[in-house]
């Protein structure tokens, strides 16, 4: 890191909190401060939505992840385009026509006051402790790759953000994740430009793309049924669809998004854009990640990349076996070198098959040596740190590398681009928790006179609150690396069973609010139970908690006779 | 802030045309990259 970079966070910084503080002047009315007096056109609606769900521990890990496994990940994202098609349809003008401000005011609407509350709820618990992860992951990789303390790091991140969202209100949100999205966008791809122009000169992209296929990195299709596999493409199709509906559909920070536009067909067209991008942008994520890996085939890589996971070991009683390790993993990396170079240049060129088997099978051995290095280096790091989890190095592949081997200023850009990430994500979830606090409880509940400027005080006063709640949680988080993965397994418990409610709410007319509240709490009760007693991958859950919640429901509804008329065809289509 | 909706009704067989293009497109996407793995993956 040198002046240029530094200059170029700094100037990022400044920039970002100006420009979303400057929008308080449109921010004065509850309509202009929560939902941008539904007046913001598509294409900012849209890069809002992309802006909001690519975290930082998205752009993070998945390119770790892809250096580490490949690609596989993509499928993840197979069954967005599908649920963009189901929101577009029902979920967009539902909501529009009701004139909400949150996905859980039109439950009241539909059932009662009580699953308007329990809904609005399960999103504050989920979400409040959610944000402070999302806040805690990059603050613990950038505080190690920077080598500030994770308490500037939180805050840096946490505080501006919460001051700029403070200010101004959707607004902020918004124009700022429009200019964020550019920034990453910008980032990634001089990253990768820079990457390939780190390849040896004889190397080229079609070269790399046979060192990576080789070792299975580039799959993007795999068709295996396996419930216990995360990635397929069945998980993907299925239980991705699924959650995509809940995240898209019932979670009040992407909702709120698609409420801002300034019509039901712009907002329709903020979620189509999402169809067509969403995948490609991943594919490009991705790629970055395995355009790595093969940089290291030419370049030695550290043993392991977490430099805290390194120094912890360097300074315990293991350091003289990690030293002896790290020169047996640099003497395996020369032999894998060697081998890469002679496949990447000739692969498929010989016109030999048996050649290029040969080398091909001279290549992969030297690489499985390799890993069996480094697998030995992590169950070292894991003896020495009592088997700490959180010395996982998958996280600090991408950032050590751009650290490492970045040009000056690209430093600065891709850093800046990773606080976009993470404050684009943070600024949509405390804005969206904001709106709930003031809307489904401060209203509803304690202060239904209330005028416009005391809401939006009241939004104001609950933004600033929740951004100190989120950084609090985050430094919580950072000492336990295990409470990131808690809080995600909790998250996921409500995403399937308030798509269910939401599914009983547009789909199934019959049901009654005591159906719809009960179906909620016995489809969490579901989900919790199939976590702890099947293996199923975290993506079927959702679509456990969506069923047990509609058929639930739907029975309760069936046998109710508290009193609640059935809706009406008339009142249904509306 | 005066809110700027507007109430014209949304062409529903005009978005029928895009969900179908949607559709479409990824399948023809899935295809494309399950043809990339092919290619490349030995």
């Amino acid at each position: 890191m040198r002046t240029l970079d530094w200059l170029i966070i700094a100037a990022y910084l400044i920039y970002i909190v100006w420009s979303g503080a400057r929008l308080a002047r449109d921010s004065k009315h509850l309509e202009g401060y929560f939902l941008a007096g539904r007046s913001l056109p598509w294409w900012a609606v849209g890069l809002s939505i992309m802006a909001t769900q690519l975290s930082a521990i998205t752009l993070v890990g998945t390119t770790g992840q892809a250096y580490a496994d490949g690609m596989r990940f993509i499928q993840f994202y197979y069954g967005l385009p599908l649920a963009m098609i189901v929101l577009s349809m029902t979920v967009v003008p539902f909501f529009y026509r009701a004139r909400v401000f949150t996905a859980y005011e039109y439950l009241e609407q539909r059932f009662d006051v009580r699953v308007r509350t329990l809904t609005s709820l399960c999103f504050l618990i989920s979400r409040g402790l959610g944000v402070g992860v999302i806040i805690a992951a990059p603050s613990v990789i950038l505080s190690i790759v920077l080598g500030w303390s994770e308490v500037v790091t939180v805050f840096a991140m946490g505080l501006t953000t919460t001051a700029y969202t403070m200010i101004g209100g959707v607004q902020a949100v918004t124009w700022t994740d429009v200019k964020q999205m550019l920034v990453i966008f910008l980032g990634l791809s001089v990253c990768l430009i820079v990457i390939i122009s780190r390849f040896p000169a004889d190397v080229s992209v079609t070269d790399a793309l046979a060192l990576a296929g080789a070792t299975n990195r580039l799959t993007t299709v795999d068709t295996t049924f396996d419930l216990s596999q995360p990635y397929t493409l069945w998980s993907g199709l299925i239980g991705g669809f699924f959650l995509m509906l809940a995240y898209f559909g019932c979670d009040q920070s992407q909702v709120q998004r698609f409420l801002t536009a300034k019509s039901v067909d712009e907002g329709r067209t903020s979620l189509v854009m999402n169809a067509f991008i969403k995948i490609p942008m991943q594919f490009l994520v991705l790629f970055i990640g395995v355009m790595v890996f093969v940089f290291y085939q030419f370049t030695a890589p550290p043993l392991n990349f977490n430099r805290s996971a390194v120094t912890m070991v360097e300074r315990s009683p293991y350091a003289a076996e990690y030293e002896s390790l790290s020169a047996e993993y640099n003497l395996a990396h020369e032999r894998r070198k060697r081998a890469a170079e002679d496949y990447a240049r000739d692969a498929g060129r010989t016109g030999e098959a048996a050649v290029d088997g040969e080398r091909l099978g001279v290549y992969l051995e030297a690489d499985k040596a390799l890993n069996e290095v480094r697998a030995r280096g992590v169950a070292l790091i894991e003896t020495a740190s009592n088997k700490d989890k959180s010395f996982n190095d998958v996280n600090h592949v991408f950032p050590s590398f751009v650290i490492g081997y970045m040009p000056m200023g690209v430093v600065g850009l891709i850093i800046a681009a990773i606080f976009a990430a993470a404050m684009s994500s943070i600024s949509a979830e405390l804005n969206a928790l904001a709106t709930a606090t003031t809307i489904d409880f401060y209203r509803r509940h304690y202060k239904p006179e209330a005028g416009d400027a005391e809401l939006v005080r009241a939004g104001r006063v609950a933004t600033l609150l929740w951004g100190i709640f989120a950084c609090v949680v985050a430094l919580y988080a950072t000492s336990l690396g295990s409470l990131i993965e808690v809080v995600n397994r909790f998250g996921s418990f409500f995403y399937g069973s308030l798509l269910g409610v939401f599914v009983l709410a547009f789909g199934v007319k019959r049901a009654t609010s005591r159906g719809a509240f009960w179906g909620l709490l016995c489809g969490i009760a579901a989900v919790w139970v199939a976590s702890l007693t099947t293996n199923i991958a975290f993506l079927w859950f959702n679509v456990v908690g969506c069923f047990v919640v509609v058929v639930i429901g739907w029975l309760i509804s069936l046998t109710d006779t508290s009193g609640q008329k059935p809706t009406t065809r008339s009142e249904f289509a509306n | 802030m005066k809110s700027k909706t507007t109430s014209a009704a949304p062409d529903e067989s005009r978005w029928h045309k895009v969900y179908l293009g949607i559709v479409v497109y990824l399948v023809m996407l899935i295809t494309l990259l399950w043809t990339f793995s092919r290619v490349f993956n030995g």
